[in-house]
């Protein structure tokens, strides 16, 4: 190769490297593009990649855990069962227009399990009964119960 | 669970470094693409094309090997892309629908396209810028397989072998197709030469 070749070369380089600086910004623009399209493409097959390794291994940690919280959920069941008879007869009571005391008070609702967890209830619920007992003795008529009336008391 | 952190870590390590080597090649391989196919769009989609191939599958390769693999993908590339013309032309024009061209040689008439040399041009500069195109368009002109070789030994620095590599052949292969691309480019542009200098 001779000394005018080399510098014939060169110039050509120059040139090309000239026409590389001086791309327009469209072509530019379309190269990163172009560029983040073919990223894109890796990461969507990186995920799946990464999803196919990792399926078995997650979706036998979810079965597991949702296996779990159903055994523990479990004895909590009589709860739910109570809770779904109280509002079944609250229901009905509400639509049959039955809205008395005993109706709401009744033991099919709130049995011997009920009063001795809540003491304090069964004391109040003994007083208003002593009260509807003492209200009954006060209303009676003096000559029909031939002892002392209320409005001896009051009076 | 660190386990995968790391993982995640080293792929996105892995996507900066892609992103940045791609970055650098992407504008000279357009250039090459765009002199061998001389179509904006066929060249994007030649580069489109190079690159997912080598993020796909050889994005796992030690980063040091990818400028080798992406030069080889685009030559291939480029080749393809003559190949699938050729087998175009040839079914048109035995359809008559089409007027047949070799994908290695110009398609347009160099003597039309040619600068006028002898124009007078005021300005040097003016004169040096349209040097600078004639050579371009000069490299432009060369069949395939001397503008590849070219193009790799003279404007990208390969040696002999790795040229041989990029282009698919053997290193005598590449020295032919270069000696004669620079007798080419010599005759093509002795007579700029002499008027710039």
């Amino acid at each position: 190769m001779t000394e005018h070749d080399e510098d014939m070369l060169s110039d050509i380089n120059k040139a090309l490297n000239e026409s590389v600086q001086n791309l327009d910004g469209e072509i530019r623009s379309k190269l990163s593009q172009t560029r983040y399209h073919a990223l894109e493409q890796n990461e969507i097959e990186n995920h799946s990649i990464l999803f196919s390794v990792w399926a078995i291994p997650l979706g036998s940690i979810a079965v597991a855990a949702v296996l779990a919280l159903v055994w523990f959920i479990n004895p909590g069941m009589e709860i739910s069962e109570k809770n779904s008879l109280v509002s079944e007869q609250s229901h009905q009571a509400v639509n049959g227009g039955d809205l008395s005391d005993e109706s709401l008070f009744s033991d099919e609702l709130f049995g011997e399990e009920y009063w001795q967890e809540d003491p304090d209830l069964m004391e109040e619920l003994e007083f208003v009964a002593w009260l509807i007992e003492d209200e009954e003795f006060l209303n009676v008529e003096p000559s029909s119960a031939g002892g002392v009336s209320g409005n001896q008391f009051s009076g | 669970m660190l386990v995968v952190l790391s993982v995640e870590e080293d792929k996105l390590d892995k996507q900066i470094s892609l992103d940045r080597f791609l970055a650098s090649v992407e504008a000279r391989s357009f250039r090459m693409a765009e002199m061998a196919t001389r179509n904006r769009d066929d060249a994007l989609d030649i580069v489109q094309e190079a690159m997912i191939k080598l993020v796909r599958k050889y994005a796992d390769k030690p980063e040091s090997e990818w400028p080798a693999l992406f030069r080889r993908i685009l030559q291939n590339g480029i080749v393809d892309w003559h190949r699938k013309r050729a087998v175009k032309n040839r079914v048109m024009s035995w359809l008559g629908m089409g007027k047949e061209d070799s994908a290695d040689e110009s398609y347009e008439d160099p003597i039309q396209t040619a600068k006028d040399i002898n124009a007078k041009e005021p300005l040097r500069e003016l004169v040096k810028g349209i040097a600078t195109e004639r050579m371009i368009e000069a490299v432009t002109e060369l069949p395939l397989r001397q503008q590849q070789a070219f193009l790799l030994r003279s404007w990208e620095g390969l040696n002999v072998k790795e040229t041989a590599v990029a282009m698919g052949c053997t290193d005598g292969s590449v020295k032919t197709h270069y000696s004669r691309a620079v007798v080419s480019l010599r005759a093509k542009l002795k007579a700029h030469w002499d008027v710039t200098t």
